[in-house]
């Protein structure tokens, strides 16, 4: 039973087939994601990888498979379950940052926890997020008068505000300049590892592709694994002692001792699928 | 507790922008909830002088059953002992027809009676006959009728008749005195004397006075006005039924010879299908009786009520369409421009029925405002009007015009006016809730 327990994916798509009219986005899609890494999706614009991520999210519905979150199928569940889902577990990046300029940067942060029904010493929260992600001389713009690095920033902060398990970004890069994207590539791999957070990623940035643990294509409606070489010597130094530990959920240490034979169930996983497609 | 306390603050910064739009949007409302509060004002006005003074108070099923030689026309004979009676006879058989629903016998007391009042000082005795009907005919036509009873040893309520008032509000009036109102002179004491042939028995408990004077005695009871009506034409005022019976009893065993001590006058009848009226009539002639009913007058001026409803109704449904138009197109316009904002919060976990909650919520509050505004706005344009109109139109100047100033009144503006603001905003809460939320955040 444990046994059973230590091998489920914290995310795993089963065979996702989505159709838009008569035209095929997505065909037999497979791929699951663990806690503490990063997995980056690549392919031609417009060949559905957003849409994938709102698949995940279970704000689509695609045509058939599954998405199980801990071993649950959430395209079984109703909107409010969904909504409690994305709310609680996930987290979201955008290429725009999609800030409301109506609040303050620390507001826009706050923003999750107001849906969010479980959440509690939120501003704490925000505050110790705002002194990680050193934006204390900003939390008080509005996003319209800050840099496109510094609304990434914020925008990070309101994705992990509400702890979430997962954090799907959006091509979070792609509005910024190279030195505010190396900033925020080296982030995301400081929140997966200091944090155990699994980031999603799709992306065009190759920094952020060579600092990933998977790296999947997708092209022609699949979804196929890339074999890569990791490149991690621009790895931030970590920092065992900080400040957004605190807001890591109780129950995880096991979890991430189960990250390595989790990893290696993804790495198979993704091989059988990409085996499938070269058939 | 903080947390609850800053998602209101938040959430009431946030509808800010779309209250306030919403509120000139919603404008339409104001004008259907004004036009329908000074519509409701002259309906009811116009009803209510209708029923006063061209139908009295006969309901459109009702009708007055007489004997076939009474001078229906003359009201002082029909008063006077000498008016024609029904027979035993008459009564016994219109009681056993079934063409009624219900069936209220008008008496009179076959004894003299003086009537004396004192009002600033002047004391007046009048001779009037005093009639009586059972209670249930006053049901709707005055309040508390269920309490006009006999009570010995209490004052006997009395029923005069409307004209009265409106005789000392005259007088009032041309003495320079203030006038008085229905409910001002309720309770209002008076007192009776009754003359028979020979003492009554003593009512146990009652404040009775004997004065023999030539062969004759006089009963003294204190009376008290329990309301006004022209419910009959006849000159005379009304007591309990049950006072007059059971003094007849009590004057016709002590006087030691059969007499009743009062006579049938007239019925009152709700008929049970009015379509048979005529066929009703017919066995009623057939009794020696005539029939008496305000049913042409109430067809007509039903008639004219309707036209006025339909057209009114009309105008208010317009008014409604349009304002739902424009509230409709102003939501829509709020949800195009805050898709953004809508896609996001739906991303960030809220719940398809939160919004569309949100959205019905807020037009909802804003519609019941207006709601308010147009009740005492329509209830001052409607005063103001009142006012002014019979200096116009003299001809119309006898209609009392009584703006509709109570509570289910406010409560009927204040819901339809947030029916009509929800309702039109249900559709744009539903696309708010639908959006593409990935294509909105891509914008």
């Amino acid at each position: 039973m444990k046994k059973n327990k230590q091998n489920i994916s914290l995310l795993k798509v089963e065979n996702i087939k989505l159709k838009f009219g008569s035209r095929m986005i997505l065909s037999d899609v497979n791929f699951s994601v663990e806690p503490g890494t990063i997995t980056v999706i690549t392919g031609k614009s417009g060949c559905g990888k957003t849409t994938l991520l709102g698949i995940i999210s279970g704000l689509l519905k695609p045509n058939d498979g599954k998405v199980y979150f801990k071993g649950k199928n959430i395209l079984r569940w109703g909107d409010i379950r969904r909504s409690f889902y994305r709310s609680k577990s996930i987290g979201f990046i955008f290429q725009f940052f999609n800030l409301l300029n109506d609040y303050s940067a620390f507001e826009n942060i706050l923003l999750p926890t107001m849906f969010n029904p479980f959440a509690r010493n939120a501003s704490k929260k925000a505050k110790e997020l705002i002194e990680y992600l050193n934006l204390k001389a900003i939390s008080s713009n509005h996003p319209e008068t800050l840099s496109g690095g510094e609304r990434q920033r914020i925008a990070i902060a309101r994705a992990v505000i509400n702890n979430p398990d997962i954090i799907l970004a959006d091509e979070p890069t792609g509005n910024l300049d190279d030195e505010s994207a190396e900033d925020i590539n080296n982030l995301f791999i400081k929140l997966a590892k200091e944090n155990n957070k699994a980031f999603v990623i799709v992306t065009h940035d190759h920094r952020i592709v060579e600092n990933s643990d998977f790296h999947y294509h997708l092209s022609d409606t699949a979804l196929v694994l890339q074999a890569k070489t990791k490149n991690r010597s621009k790895k931030p130094a970590a920092k065992k002692s900080s400040s957004i530990a605190k807001i890591k959920p109780a129950g995880k240490t096991s979890q991430n001792k189960s990250d390595s034979s989790s990893r290696k169930n993804t790495k198979k996983t993704a091989k059988k699928t990409s085996a499938k497609k070269t058939k | 507790m903080v947390h609850l306390l800053r998602s209101i603050y938040y959430g009431l910064r946030s509808s800010f922008k779309s209250i306030i739009t919403s509120f000139f949007s919603s404008f339409g409302i104001l004008f259907i909830i004004t036009f329908l509060i000074i519509y409701l004002s002259f309906r009811t006005s116009i009803s209510d002088f209708i029923d006063e003074n061209l139908l009295g108070s006969l309901e459109i099923d009702e009708i007055e059953i007489l004997p076939i030689n009474e001078k229906a026309d003359n009201v002082y004979a029909a008063s006077s002992r000498q008016g024609a009676k029904l027979t035993i006879d008459q009564v016994k058989a219109v009681r056993e027809m079934d063409d009624f629903s219900e069936v209220f016998t008008l008496i009179m007391l076959d004894y003299r009676v003086r009537l004396r009042g004192e009002m600033f000082g002047n004391r007046s005795t009048m001779i009037l006959p005093l009639f009586a009907i059972e209670p249930e005919f006053f049901k709707n036509k005055i309040p508390k009728w269920d309490q006009f009873y006999y009570k010995p040893g209490r004052p006997l309520k009395m029923i005069a008749p409307k004209f009265t008032l409106v005789m000392l509000n005259n007088y009032l009036y041309f003495n320079g005195l203030p006038q008085f109102k229905i409910e001002d002179l309720k309770g209002f004491p008076m007192e009776i004397q009754i003359e028979t042939l020979k003492s009554p028995r003593p009512f146990p408990g009652a404040k009775i006075e004997f004065k023999e004077d030539k062969g004759k005695t006089h009963t003294d009871l204190d009376v008290s006005v329990f309301s006004f009506t022209n419910v009959t034409e006849r000159i005379g005022a009304i007591v309990p039924m049950d006072f007059i019976t059971y003094f007849s009893k009590r004057a016709e065993v002590s006087s030691g010879r059969w007499k009743r001590g009062y006579h049938y006058l007239q019925f009152y009848a709700k008929v049970k299908d009015i379509k048979k009226l005529p066929e009703t009539v017919d066995k009623l002639e057939k009794l020696g009786l005539q029939v008496k009913s305000d049913r042409g007058i109430a067809d007509k001026a039903n008639q004219v009520m309707k036209i006025i409803d339909a057209f009114s109704l009309t105008i208010v449904g317009i008014l409604i369409l349009l304002t739902i138009v424009s509230i409709f197109n102003a939501n829509l316009n709020v949800v195009y421009h805050m898709s953004h904002k809508f896609s996001l919060t739906r991303i960030l976990g809220v719940t398809k029925i939160r919004i569309i909650i949100t959205f019905i919520v807020e037009a909802a509050i804003v519609g019941a405002i207006y709601g308010i505004i147009g009740y005492y706005a329509g209830n001052y344009l409607f005063s103001y009007a009142a006012e002014s109109i019979s200096s116009f139109l003299p001809d119309i100047a006898g209609i009392e015009f009584v703006a509709q100033r109570n509570k289910e009144v406010f409560m009927i503006a204040m819901g339809l006016s947030a029916l009509v603001s929800a309702s039109s905003a249900l559709l744009p809460a539903i696309f708010a809730s639908n959006i593409n939320l990935f294509k909105a955040v891509r914008r």
